[in-house]
């Protein structure tokens, strides 16, 4: 009882150690992140669409403190090509990018991030290699020779092994791991076997070799999934060999589907439990094609970052050399690992720069001294966005002159006016936003096992997509569950205290004849070279003290005098909101906003201190439309079925334990493969694929 | 055995729960939501508060598009059913109530918190939006609701300083009211069980039948809130 009880404490104690090692109880610059995108397929055609799904790995596992929005590039060595944002569902989304015609015949990257990540700099942004084709190239010469392509080893991992006569092997039984140390040589060994995860010993065992072999049990219970390093120690301490294992006890469902099927035939396919419960799972069929040219999976992912977890470095590094193994495969090559575990530095986390953002997006810069470009600190920044409604959120800089806006939904799809307004008037100021899309690293292309023998399917796959062009076939649609309804603005007040509508009255050519005719509480008066104006108060009828806020078609503006030549036939609504306004820490001598006709905010260029921006909304989830045959009439529609994907269905769900899905066949004969990933409630991911064949 | 356990789980519990409040800190910016009103130079001479609560109560205004401005100081004035904030020059702000979804008000002897809800009822509007601020008592699938208000009961005309100036008798009167599912409202008229009775005629014996077999009197706010779960449980 009390040999059990120590045993609890000291596995606990241990486990917590761990996750405070993975940095889950680390404070917040602590938590990291890594993203997994998985397309449908690594080779494609230009005018193609591509799929993908996307999971977020994050250290915390506490959602008020996981990013909730991805980014997306598609780059060529020369340029990005494709900026997507997309909005993670609990670490989880998927969607659609269509690869446009022009694109021409290469490599490309595919690279994913989210603003968390990119504290830690580029080297830790998920990236996987397409290989495009144009739809007019027939040369396809850009298809490199794989000699000429050297793979990036560079932080490869992989040393000799100890070479002393002595050697370590582990098989798994269901139960127990079966490690098993041979003498090659005829002295005896009095030594230790230790394994060690996370730097400590989790188990140990004496044990004494003489002429041969020696076999121990370890109970699978003592063994948590993993990568564990099994270590043999002599009397001195000195290690005598070693052997990094990974450990993944299955626990994925089980996929049943038939194996061949006539051409627009209906299929079913069956998905069971395995017992534990499956909480996320995405199914696919897909022509077999380019559909794992580059190997890595959810699977694979999930093992490579726990292997970068336990070794302390980056996921990336690692997916080079153990990327697309099966289990297996993985654990042969984990073979000629040879890091000790005391070589192992915790790596540290960068100072955060960038924000998490865990619940909007965040457009994030810098207030530069426009002379001396050194960081204007305390500078109050503007932000507005043009509409009907007048609209203000501000920030401040930061003492390095950082700043950040939160956006919410309603900037989606909108310019953003970001203007600063220093502390002293005769002060300039620079604003620079930072781009989240802007890579200092260029694309290195890497080797792309097998490509050069794929070039007449590339070829076929043209011919297919000309086809499709030519009858106008589309398989997508947008996902209108997840179509958002307009979200509210940052609005200065709710409701003017005065509007007018210039039209309804005469004619007038100007802002100072508007104001004198029609708005009684707006004065304006010339004061030199330039006109001045004031608001007279709704409730006290005094003058307010200052000048008011005066905005065109939602910006706000400083400059009357540019605005002075707007007429009645420019101007659509002015609101006068002339009481003594508050917003936030900020005193307003009231409101005047001007809606114009001719879009007049267009024409406001500042030249210090002022930026404009477009803040694209993040993509929608789109929607696979599924072709049904189910008469002998569409049998025989001669409109072509060239689908290469005939399921996509990125959110799978089991009721009971079971999933049954179907879908048609399509004209295309050949091989296609089952594509089932996903997550099991235990958090463990599966991958499980199957091979289906489509007859003419 | 039991109690290891239990210390070991707490601890890292507290570990955890730690770590969040750190990381919330560390990742994102401060919150950017900004409340937006008019100067506030209103007074009225009176007997009785025009202020729901005349101390100010720290809370957190919840705006329509869901953006939360936390731990401002604030007061609800009934008389004019505006809610008035203290912002960090010292002034007294009141807030434009279009602007406002909801607002909390935590009472600093209690720490009871109070939510106040931006209700469209038009019988009951002061200010012809049809908006009213109404603390929820209850929420689930039924609501009950009061609206603060403070009314003018009377004039009371007094000598002061050899001058005879007139104060305004102003008195709590909170009108209660359930929220129905589809968005309807049920005016109660009073704090009894006739007025159950009255909103819900086509089950009057039934909610009489329960309110005996709960032995239920309406004497306070929480009465009313059990009457509301009963009717809840048993009529919808």
């Amino acid at each position: 009882m009390r040999s059990s009880i120590f045993n609890t404490i000291q596995i606990s104690f241990i486990l917590c150690l761990m996750l405070t090692q993975l940095g889950f109880a680390q404070e917040g610059n602590g938590i990291r992140e890594r993203i997994f995108l998985q397309s449908d397929r690594d080779i494609y055609v230009a005018g193609e669409d591509l799929l993908f799904t996307i999971h977020l790995f994050n250290s915390s596992g506490n959602p008020l403190t996981t990013s909730k929005f991805g980014y997306i590039a598609l780059r060529s060595p020369e340029q990005v090509i494709i900026r997507q944002s997309i909005e993670l569902d609990q670490s989880f989304s998927h969607g659609q990018i269509y690869l446009p015609d022009t694109l021409s015949t290469g490599y490309y990257e595919l690279v994913a991030f989210t603003n968390w990540m990119r504290n830690e700099g580029e080297d830790c942004y998920f990236s996987r290699q397409l290989f495009i084709a144009n739809r007019f190239d027939k040369e396809l010469t850009a298809i490199a020779p794989e000699n000429t392509i050297q793979p990036d080893m560079e932080g490869a991992i992989g040393e000799k092994r100890i070479e002393n006569g002595l050697s370590l092997r582990v098989a798994q039984n269901k139960k127990t791991f079966e490690v098993t140390v041979n003498q090659e040589g005829e002295q005896p060994i009095n030594a230790s076997l230790q394994m060690i995860r996370s730097k400590r010993i989790v188990w140990e065992q004496n044990l004494h070799v003489l002429n041969g072999k020696k076999t121990i049990d370890i109970p699978a219970s003592d063994l948590e999934d993993g990568l564990v390093l099994f270590r043999l120690k002599d009397n001195q301490g000195a290690t005598l060999q070693r052997w990094w294992y990974y450990e993944d006890q299955a626990s994925a469902p089980a996929l049943q589907i038939e194996n061949e099927f006539q051409r627009r035939e209906r299929a079913r396919l069956s998905i069971q439990s395995n017992g534990i419960p499956v909480t996320r799972m995405s199914v696919a069929v897909v022509k077999s094609f380019g559909a794992r040219a580059a190997g890595i999976d959810l699977n694979n992912y999930q093992r490579i970052l726990r292997m970068a977890i336990e070794l302390q470095t980056e996921p990336n590094l690692l997916s080079k050399e153990f990327g697309g193994l099966d289990l297996s495969e993985l654990n042969e090559k984990l073979l000629a690992l040879n890091i000790r575990p005391e070589d192992i530095a915790v790596a540290s986390m960068p100072e955060r720069k960038f924000f998490m953002e865990t619940n909007r997006q965040l457009v994030s810069g810098i207030v530069t001294h426009g002379e001396s470009g050194q960081p204007a600190a305390s500078v109050k920044l503007l932000l507005n966005a043009p509409d009907t409604l007048t609209n203000l959120m501000y920030t401040t800089s930061e003492s390095d002159g950082s700043f950040q806006f939160i956006l919410t939904p309603y900037y989606n799809n909108k310019h953003l006016f970001i203007t600063a307004i220093p502390s002293a008037p005769e002060e300039k100021t620079r604003i620079t936003v930072h781009d989240k899309f802007h890579f200092e690293k260029p694309f290195r292309q890497r080797a792309f096992p097998g490509l050069s023998e794929q070039r007449d399917f590339i070829a076929e796959r043209q011919e297919r997509i000309r086809i499709k062009k030519t009858f106008g076939i589309a398989y997508f649609t947008t996902d209108s569950t997840h179509f958002p309804a307009p979200f509210p603005g940052p609005r200065l007040f709710s409701q003017a205290s005065q509007t007018i509508r210039p039209e309804n009255y005469e004619q007038l050519d100007n802002l100072f004849e508007i104001a004198r005719e029609l708005v009684g509480p707006w004065r304006i008066r010339r004061s030199g070279n330039t006109h001045v104006h004031t608001l007279v108060c709704a409730t006290s009828g005094a003058f307010l003290p200052g000048r008011p806020m005066l905005f065109v078609d939602g910006v706000m503006v400083f400059d009357l005098d540019k605005f002075m030549h707007l007429g009645s036939y420019q101007i659509e609504e002015i609101q006068i909101h002339n009481l003594n306004w508050v917003y936030g820490d900020m005193q307003i001598p009231g409101i005047i906003a001007i809606f114009t006709k001719t879009n007049e905010h267009e024409n406001i260029h500042y030249q210090d201190g002022f930026v404009k921006e477009f803040n694209e909304a993040p993509a929608n989830p789109i929607a696979y439309k599924t072709l049904v045959y189910n008469g002998r009439e569409n049998l025989e529609n001669s409109r072509p079925d060239l689908r290469e994907v005939l399921l996509w269905e990125p959110e799978a769900t089991l009721s009971s334990g079971k999933a049954e899905l179907e879908f048609y066949t399509c004209d295309l004969s050949g091989e296609f493969l089952v594509v089932v990933q996903g997550f099991t409630a235990d958090n463990k991911s599966f991958s499980i694929y199957q091979t289906i064949r489509v007859n003419r | 055995m039991k109690v290891l356990f239990s210390i070991i789980a707490g601890l890292t519990l507290w570990g955890n729960a730690q770590a969040t409040d750190l990381k919330k800190n560390n990742i994102q910016p401060d919150p950017q939501a900004r409340l937006a009103g008019e100067i506030f130079v209103f007074s009225i001479v009176s007997h009785g508060s025009q202020y729901f609560n005349d101390e100010w109560h720290y809370g957190d205004v919840t705006l329509q598009g869901g953006e939360v401005v936390e731990n401002q100081m604030l007061k609800y004035n009934g008389y004019l059913d505006e809610l008035i904030w203290l912002n960090t020059s010292f002034q007294n702000i009141k807030v434009d109530k279009n602007l406002v979804a909801e607002f909390s008000l935590r009472d600093p002897h209690s720490q009871e918190i109070m939510v106040f809800r931006n209700v469209l009822l038009k019988a009951l509007s002061l200010s012809g939006s049809g908006h009213i601020f109404a603390e929820q008592l209850y929420e689930n699938d039924i609501s009950l609701m009061v609206f603060r208000r403070i009314l003018k009961t009377g004039e009371r005309t007094e000598n002061r300083n050899k001058a005879v100036i007139s104060r305004a008798i102003l008195k709590p009167d909170p009108v209660y009211f359930i929220l129905m599912p589809d968005g309807s409202a049920n005016i109660l008229s009073n704090l009894s069980r006739r007025s159950f009775y009255q909103t819900f005629p086509d089950h009057k014996e039934k909610i009489r039948s329960m309110f005996r077999q709960n032995q239920l009197r309406l004497r306070n706010e929480q009465d009313l809130i059990e009457a509301v779960k009963i009717i809840e449980k048993e009529i919808l």
